[in-house]
This record gives C-alpha cells, structure tokens and sequence, in this order.
C-alpha cells in the first residue's frame, strides 16, 4: 500500500479509508463475504494450487520494528525438537560469520525475568511461533495499515502548513 | 550481500538513587551511548547505537558493572540498514 | 522532504519502549534526542491481545489516530514481553481494505427484500426494520421467537449488556455465545465436578510443575505463549517431563518425552486406564480423598445431541441424562477395574509402555503434574464425562489446588471465561454461576437489577446448535448475532445453518468489523467496532480480568457492539415486551423504555462522563451521557462480590496488569480451594471444594462409549477440525494480513502418505472430501506441519473458501451441548481436473 500525498486532511484514518473502501460496498451487491471471491456460499470454489515458498533470501522490510522478521527461504522439514534446533544451525551467534545469516536478536537471550543467558532462553526455542515463511502468493485483500514513517510525514505536513 | 547495518537498542537500568550522578557520569563514557531519560526513582533508559550485537551485549555487561547499577536489562533492540531505507524512499 | 531520519524514528521507538517498560513518562526534554519531539512522540497504552484465551498482554503505538506498532508487554505475567506471530500483527488486523462503514440491509426496489442485494443505509433506517421486525415476532410468538448468538469475544461489559436485553428487556433466554462451541464441556466438567466454574490453578503453575500431560491439545499452535513456558520449564529442568497425547501428531509432539497417538475417543479409556493403575499401585491419596472427595456413579447411554428423530437418539436409554447417583470408593475402583492396560493399549492402540509412563506421573506421590487440555476433550460428544475423568486423576492423587499439581481447562477465545461463562451469557445461565431454572436465583438477579419480579424467563433457551435447527424450522425468527462468525464455525452448514438464516420467515441481523462468511448470509449486517476502537476488558483462562482503553476510531460509522445494544434498547417500551400481569403488579414500570428500565437505572447510569479517562476517547459514554462501561461493570461486579467471584473495583483494572479474582481486599487469588492461598476457605479445613455444598469434590465413574459417527465402508475416515498457529478461529481477522495469510494462505487436507498413495493421490492433488451431509474441495498436503495416522485426516476451519463445517456433523456432548468437532466419517475422491 502507497500513500500519497497528504494534504490538508482533518484525519489520517478517514482519508485512508475513504482511498481504500472498495467500490463495490457503496453499490448494491449480490455476495459481500469478500474472502470467498464471490463464490456463493452453498457452491465450493476450485482449491488453490499449493504455492511455493518464497526463498529468495531477501530481507523484508518489517511493518514497525517490534515485528519479528519473515523467513525469507524455504524451511521444510526444518528440525526444531528436543533434540536439535535446526534454524540455529546459522543463526546463533557463533554460526553467523560461517552462515552470514542474521544472527538472533540479543532480546532472545532474556529470561522471563530480563536476566541474560548464556544462550537463547528456551522460551523463544520454537522460532516458528513468531518467524514465518511467506508463500508467493498475492494477498486475498489489500491492508491499510500504514506505516509509521508515513504517518510521521503527514504529521510533519500537517506542522508545517 | 555486504549492509551497512546498525544495530539500535534501548536498556533499562536500576540504579542507587544516591549514585545517580556518578552513574550518569559513567555512562556518557560508553562510546555510543546516551541517555535521553532517567528519574530520582533511579530508572535509566540508555539508548545505544552500535555496528553489531555483540557490541551491546559488551556495553550492557560494562554498564552492568558500574558502581551503583543494580540492573540492567535489554527492552528494544532493532538492526537497521541503508538498503531498507533506499527501498523505502524509492517506493514512494 | 521529511527532515527525520529513519534512524531517528526507531531511537524514539527504543526510548518509548523502554520508558513504557520503566513506567516512565517521555518528558519533551528527552525527546529532543529526535528532530522535532513533537511528532515524533508514540503514545503507547497497554490492551488485551484479540486472540485467544491465552491473554497476552500487549502495548500499542498509537499516532495521528491509527495504531502504528504493538508489542508484547514486558510488565505482563501472562506473556513477559513475548507474543505469537498473530500477537505481533494484532496492528494490521483492523485495516483490511473491506473494512464495514455502514449497515448493509438487503433491498430490492428500495425496500427491505429477503432475496435483494445489499444496500447501504443509515442507522435509523437499520434499526428500523430491525424492531419493526422484533415487534412482530414478539407479538406473534412471544419471547421464543427471538435469539441471539453472542461471543467470548465481546468485552464484559458488552455480553453483560446482551445477556441483560435478552433475558430482562426481551424476556428471552434463547441467548447464547460461541463458547458453546468451545468450553461448554469444560463448565459442565467443572459445574459436575467442583459446582463452580473456571481453573482452580493458574498460570504460575507453569514454572512449578515436574511433568506436563497434554489431553488432546496442540499448545505449541494454539496457546503458543504457555508452550513458551512449558517450553522454558521443560528445557531449564531436565527432570521435567512432557506427554503429548493426540488422535495425530502435530507440533507439540516436537516437545514431547513421551509421545502418544491415540485412536478417537478412547481418551476415556485412557483416563480411566489411568485411574485404575493408580488404585491398582497403591497411589491414591487416601488421607485427601477420604477428607474432600464423594464418589458418584453417573448414568450412561445418554445419546448424542442430535435431533429427537434421529436414530442415535431414538437408540438412547437414558438421553440427555446428566444423573447420577453415590457410590463407594470400592465401588468405583470395581468399576474401573475393567480398564486394564492390556485392554487400554487394545482400544486406544497406544502402547502400554507409553500409558504406563503417563499413569507413573500421576501415580508418584513426588511428581507435581499439569493436565492440560482443549479442544480435544470439549469438542466430544462425551466432553462432559471426559473432563470429569480428568479431574478423577488429580482428584485421587490429591494434585490440585497448589503450585503445579493443576488440572488446567485452557480457553480459546479471549474472554470465553471473562465473558461467555462469567458474565453468564448461555441460554441457561445468569451471572457469578447461577442459572435461569434456579428461582432463587432469578429472584437475585431481579433484586440486582431493580426490575419486577418474574421479569426473568424459568425456561432454558435455545443453545448454538438448538438455535441453528429452530431457525431451519422457523421456529425462532429474529435472530441477532454479534462478534463471531457462526455460518463458518457451526456444525452442518449445508443441512441446518444456512438453510436458517436464509429462511424466508426469518430475519437475521449480523454485527461484525468485515464482510464474513455470516454477514453474506444475513438480511442486515451492522458495521462494527473492534478491539481498541472501544474501551473494553477480557477474562482470560487463569481468571485474569484485563482492561483495556480507546485507543483509535472505528471507520466510518461503525458502532460497538454494546452501543448497537443499547442504542436498540431505546426502541421498545415495557408495554410492547412484557406481559400485563407484570405491568399491572408493578405499574411504575408502565410506559417506560427498556434502555430506562435496563441502562439508565440509577446504577449503570451511575457514573458521570467525567470520571472517564482524559487521555481516552470513549463514543459510547459520550453518545449515552453516562460513563457506561463503568456502569455496567460495577452492576455486573454486585453479582460476585461475597460470593466468590469477586472483581476489584473498576478503576483498578485500568492500572494493573490484569488481576486473578476472586480479589478479595484488594489480592488476587492464585490457587483456589486452597487454604492460605483461597481466603473463601474454610480455616482447618486444608481443601475446601466450596462449590459444593458439603465442601467435597466428585470423582465420577463414568465408562467408554462410542462416537456418534466412525468411519465405514463408505465414509472410510476420521476427520477433525481445528485451527492452525497462524490464523486465529474462522480467519475473519488474520486472513486479511497479508503476511499472516502467506505464512498459510489455505486450508489443506492433512493426511498420511500411504493413505494418499492408496487413493492415487499425491501431495497437492486436489480432492473433494464429503461427509453424509455435504463436500469441501481442497488438496492434498502429506509433509505438512500435521501428521495424521492412517485413516484419519486433519483440515483447519479458517479457511473461508473452503467451509469444512459443510462437512462436520452436528452431534454435541448431550449434557453440555458443544459440538465434536474433532470426529465424523468422510470420504476422500480425486477432484476430476
């Protein structure tokens, strides 16, 4: 999603909206639940092909920089078990200069009480609860959301006028 | 591919209210440290801005072993690079 | 140009972080560390996550009106800084592009038509038809005509407000919420049990068990952030042990020292297997069950819920039955003598080696063990019996009540207890646990909410499923539902649900934020508020009630779901709903609106606007003139307090971090029924099951039987449902994130290799799968995530192109009426290309 400029508007929420809103809801329409792409709701659709993974290695930018990165490659099969943590295999601090992968966020070596360890805290063990791989697929909906540099620069506009 | 990439980080630190001064004073030694916050209560935010991690696993052990610290824990920490920044100037 | 680096921006993002994690103010001095600290100043205000029953704590930037940033709450015990990959997106689930704006009514030639296309229009115009149409059935057929289906994801105040229109304002019990579908089992095992609701333990029992027992329940995808501290314990402690029993493997299995796959439903035979080891070894707690245990044997061959003509009805000795009478301890050991392992392993195809291991830590007086359990034991047909038979393990061993002996019931949605079972929103409750049938009950509620005696239905409503078939029947007609996404989540769509809703004579008014699945098969769909678009407060599964503020506004003209209530309140007056005799006996209530006699009563308009936050908007008070939150909560509070549910004062939860009631003098209850750490027991009584009348909990003998449908010739496989760690419930949230929906863009047909490679199929075909009431068309997936045992299949419900509850059966648990979502017969076909 590309903001424009923004000029003169009394709200950033409404104009975003009021840009985004799709045609069809101010028009009379047969279905609306817009995640089924008008298949009727008693008819079944064609399923989708399974997509690839994309595994391009490319960092994504992050939405705000709380956010957990994407997994930019495939990690089928990955072993995270009791045994072995297969994503640490190039991750972890020691394997990152063989590896050149991002090494884990140091906010990972915190326990539950803030106090570091000399490793990752196991409660941040099973990286696939918050790290995700991203299938080449295009969204079912655009997302509004706009991005905190955005927002900062209408803010600035709106100084500045 | 080679980043210039630099690793901004937030840290919360406790210290003895009545050594707050000198633990001030220390602190602006760290090299790319500063403090934008801290009360009589004896809370410190230090902000770092530094080319790696490790470099602020050392800060956080140095400012860990100052005289009057009782604390100090990492909250926000976020790598940044001027590839990212480009990609998001070009897009608009 | 923009004069602030990026670099900047995230410095400024460190410091908030942190200064919120300090509790520290950002004075402008110290953002002069940025250009212009004026706008780059984030306002940060803790919330509720929107998920599940977990309760994450979380903050949430806020600028310019929009939310720009969440993070987990450091500060929060449940979560300590940490979310789930859902948790950490909660800040785009409000910006889907098809956000609702307006109300949506389906016309035709400018008037309302069953079959026209939507609309938009006005508020006045929605509310309208709607109490035209109330009115109608009203008249016509009384309170029975009308129903709602709410949510354990309304905030408190909002299903208090619903259950209170419903049962004082229409005098209809025929309200009930979604948790039908997702903890009713649980209340029944608890009510059988224990005569109370909701966990004895807490979360805190997390860091003090020895061993973990998973009953069915796949933590590590759908309660991640209470994986992380089984995971943290499990891996700090080496003695600690973790068994994952399930009908497949599934990533919780990642973390288990003892595995175990199980065919379905013999988890009661595995339970009672369990107890009988324990008393066949000598490890009964003979001390504690002797002080605070009976024994009861309950009556069996009970039915399966469907309806009265089917034949598994019909074949019922004692349907419905919830009876039982007391035995002995030796009685009850003979009845589950029969229960050996050998016979254990036999039925349930889990080796002995494995049950024996599972039955150890109970059976060691020295282990401290967690039971934990979901979906698994709930969506069962004999969900009731199968909690009670949890609840016999730790009840014969004495593990209860301290820190991580804890038999733990987790919750799916986020104020399924707060909400759904607390505020008492099912068709046959009221709130702090009492029930519509009880007179004496009734009468309290009637004395707290100042309204004439008899206002209060004595009849039990329609539950979900019950709702669904009185809608095909015509026999319910009006029909409102608010904050879920039931055409997609309840069971036998094809045969029951939406030939419902879109029964000619009825009509059907859906609240929701988008255009679900639900909204398409409504006549009026009402845009809606959500999560920090409105002040609000959830109850989570260790009994955490948390608060949250208005953080933004909703788009356009999207209204909460508790603004819609009252608002539509103030269309009927008491001449209209209630009958004469109460009128005529209490003449002061003549003529009076239902938002007079129900909102604006001296107690829920009690609180001034100005008592609301001044950092904080809030619409609702500001359109009533009241603070109504307030109001609500504290009317709502009176049940409780002095009868063991008690919340702190309202404003309290506005600066803590969520508080475990009962809060009795301002402490929080971690272990109830505990003396030292329960003020309600009884001191020198050590245990004390208060919820009883005799201060005894129940260990019931209860035996295996069947599932209402297994597979055959024709319909060779089991299938179950459930959710995926990436989408949360029927997707209508997470689906519209676009890295949430690529990390699992569709719903696939988990299954096992060699049934695929019988089939002539392989990964990716694509595949009808249909049950005896009607198909889904998906594909193939035999290296995912989930990996099921031969002959049975897993497909996750978030999916809204592919509706998997055309396929599910709607048999229910005859005592608690939810559903078994996790067991029905279908087959699997080639989907010709």
């Amino acid at each position: 999603m590309i903001m424009k400029r923004l000029k003169n508007s009394a709200h950033i929420a409404a104009l975003v909206l009021a840009t985004l809103a799709p045609a069809g809801v101010a028009m009379a329409q047969e279905t609306i639940a817009t995640l089924r792409a008008g298949t009727p709701l008693a008819e079944n659709a064609a399923p989708h092909a399974i997509a690839p993974v994309r595994n391009t290695d490319l960092r994504q930018v992050r939405n705000y920089p709380e956010q957990p990165p994407l997994i930019p490659h495939k990690t089928d099969g990955y072993q995270i078990d009791l045994n072995a943590n297969q994503c640490l295999l190039c991750h972890s601090r020691t394997a990152i200069e063989i590896s050149q992968a991002p090494m884990v966020s140091i906010t990972h070596f915190m326990n539950r009480d803030n106090q570091f360890l000399a490793s990752v805290t196991p409660r941040r063990y099973f990286c696939t609860q918050c790290h995700v791989p991203q299938a080449e697929v295009r969204p079912l909906l655009e997302n509004g959301f706009v991005d905190i540099d955005q927002v900062l620069e209408y803010v600035s506009g709106q100084e500045g006028n | 591919m080679p980043e210039d990439v630099i690793h901004i980080s937030s840290l919360l630190l406790r210290a003895d209210p009545a050594l707050m001064h000198n633990v001030l004073e220390e602190i602006a030694k760290v090299p790319n440290a500063e403090v934008p916050l801290s009360d009589a209560s004896g809370k410190i935010i230090v902000t770092l801005e530094t080319p790696s991690e490790s470099e602020i696993v050392d800060s956080l052990t140095n400012l860990q072993l100052l005289d009057g610290v009782v604390s100090a824990a990492l909250i926000y920490h976020q790598a940044d690079s001027e590839t990212a920044e480009i990609t998001i100037r070009n897009s608009k | 140009m923009v004069a602030i680096t990026r670099r900047d921006m995230i410095k400024a993002q460190a410091v908030a972080a942190a200064a919120a994690a300090a509790g520290l103010p950002l004075p402008a001095a110290a953002q002069n560390l940025v250009t212009d600290a004026n706008i780059t100043d984030l306002k940060w205000s803790k919330a509720a996550c929107r998920f599940c029953g977990t309760g994450c704590s979380i903050m949430v930037a806020t600028k310019a009106g929009r939310v720009v940033a969440t993070h987990g709450d450091a500060e929060a015990e449940v979560n300590r800084g940490l979310n789930c990959v859902k948790g950490y997106f909660l800040s785009k689930i409000m910006y889907g592009q098809d956000r609702l704006t307006q109300p949506l009514l389906r016309k035709r030639d400018g008037e309302f038509h069953k079959d026209g296309d939507f609309e938009p229009v006005s508020w006045d115009e929605a509310f309208d038809i709607m109490a035209e149409k109330w009115k109608a059935t009203l008249k016509a057929k009384g309170p029975k005509g009308i129903g709602m289906f709410g949510s354990g994801q309304w905030t408190v105040w909002e299903g208090y407000a619903a259950s209170k229109l419903m049962k004082a304002g229409f005098r209809s019990n025929n309200i009930d919420p979604n948790a039908r579908h997702c903890m009713a089992s649980a209340v029944g095992g608890f009510m059988r049990t224990f005569g109370i609701d909701e966990p004895m333990g807490c979360y805190d029992d997390f860091e003090h068990a020895d061993a973990f027992v998973l009953w069915g329940s796949n933590m590590a995808e759908m309660h991640p952030i209470l994986w992380t501290r089984i995971a943290d314990r499990r891996f700090s402690n080496p003695h600690v042990k973790v068994a994952v029993l399930s009908t497949f493997k599934h990533r919780s299995f990642d973390l288990a020292d003892i595995p175990g796959i199980f065919t379905p439903q013999t988890d009661m035979v595995l339970l009672n297997a369990i107890a009988n080891y324990i008393i066949q070894n000598d490890a009964v707690n003979k001390d504690f069950v002797s002080k605070h245990v009976n024994f009861r044997k309950g009556e069996t061959d009970i039915g399966y819920g469907l309806r009265d003509e089917h034949p598994l009805q019909q074949a019922a000795a004692n349907p419905n039955s919830g009876k039982s009478d007391p035995i002995s301890f030796e009685e009850f050991a003979e009845f589950v003598s029969e229960y050996t392992l050998e016979k254990a392993e036999e039925m349930s195809g889990v080796p002995i080696a494995t049950i024996e291991k599972i039955a150890k830590l109970y059976a060691d007086p020295n282990t401290k063990v967690m039971s934990l359990w979901t979906m698994g034991v709930n969506q069962h047909t004999r969900g009731v019996w199968t909690n009670n038979m949890l609840y016999n393990l730790h009840l014969l061993t004495g593990k209860i009540s301290t820190p991580g002996n804890s038999p733990f019931s987790l919750t799916g949605q986020p104020s399924a207890c707060g909400t759904a079972r607390e505020v008492g929103t099912f068709s046959h409750r009221l709130p702090a646990d009492m029930v519509v049938k009880n007179p004496e009950h009734r009468a309290y509620a009637e004395k707290i909410w100042k309204l004439p005696e008899g206002t209060v239905p004595d009849w039990n409503g329609a539950h979900a499923v019950v709702q669904n078939r009185k809608l095909k029947d015509g026999d319910i007609n009006c029909y409102w539902v608010q904050v879920n996404n039931n055409m997609q989540a309840a069971p036998n769509m094809m045969e029951e649900g939406l030939p419902g809703y879109r029964n000619p004579d009825n009509f059907i008014v859906v609240s929701d934020a988008y255009p679900t699945v639900t909204a398409e098969a409504a006549d009026l769909v009402l845009p809606t508020a959500m999560w920090v678009e409105k002040e609000g407060a959830y109850g989570n599964a260790e009994r955490r009630t948390q608060f949250w503020h208005q953080l933004v506004d909703a788009p356009g003209e999207s209204k909460s779901d508790m603004w819609q209530l009252v608002e539509f309140s103030k269309r009927f007056t008491t001449d209209e709903v209630w009958p004469a005799e109460i009128l005529d006996a209490n003449p002061d209530y003549k003529g009076k609106t239902l938002f007079e006699v129900l909102y604006a009563n001296g107690q829920v308009d009690a609180f001034p606007l100005e008592q609301t936050s001044k950092d904080y908007a809030n619409h609702e008070s500001e359109d009533f003139g009241f603070y109504i939150q307030k109001g609500l909560f504290e009317e709502y509070a009176a049940f409780g307090r002095g009868h063991a549910h008690d919340l702190a004062p309202f404003d309290t939860y506005h600066e803590v971090r969520g508080l475990r009631w009962p809060v009795v003098d301002g402490k929080e209850t971690k272990w109830r029924f505990k003396e030292g750490s329960d003020p309600y027991v009884t001191p020198g009584s050590d245990f004390e099951f208060y919820g009883k009348k005799d201060g005894k909990a129940v260990i019931f003998a209860l035996p295996y039987e069947p599932a209402a449908e297994s597979p055959d010739e024709e319909y060779p496989f089991w299938l179950s449902t459930g959710r995926v760690l990436e989408h949360w419930h029927s997707g209508s949230m997470t689906q519209r994130v676009p890295e949430l929906y690529k990390a699992v863009p569709d719903a696939l047909c988990y299954m096992h290799p060699d049934d695929a490679k019988a089939l002539g199929l392989r990964r990716g075909s694509a595949v009808k799968v249909s049950s005896r009431r009607g198909e889904i068309h998906t594909r193939v997936e035999t290296r995912g995530r989930n990996k099921p045992p031969k002959g049975l299949v897993f497909i996750p419900w978030f999916d809204a192109r592919q509706l998997i509850n055309k396929v599910t059966l709607d048999a229910t648990d005859p005592l608690s009426k939810q559903t078994d979502f996790k067991k029905c017969a279908i087959k699997i076909e080639a989907l010709g290309a």
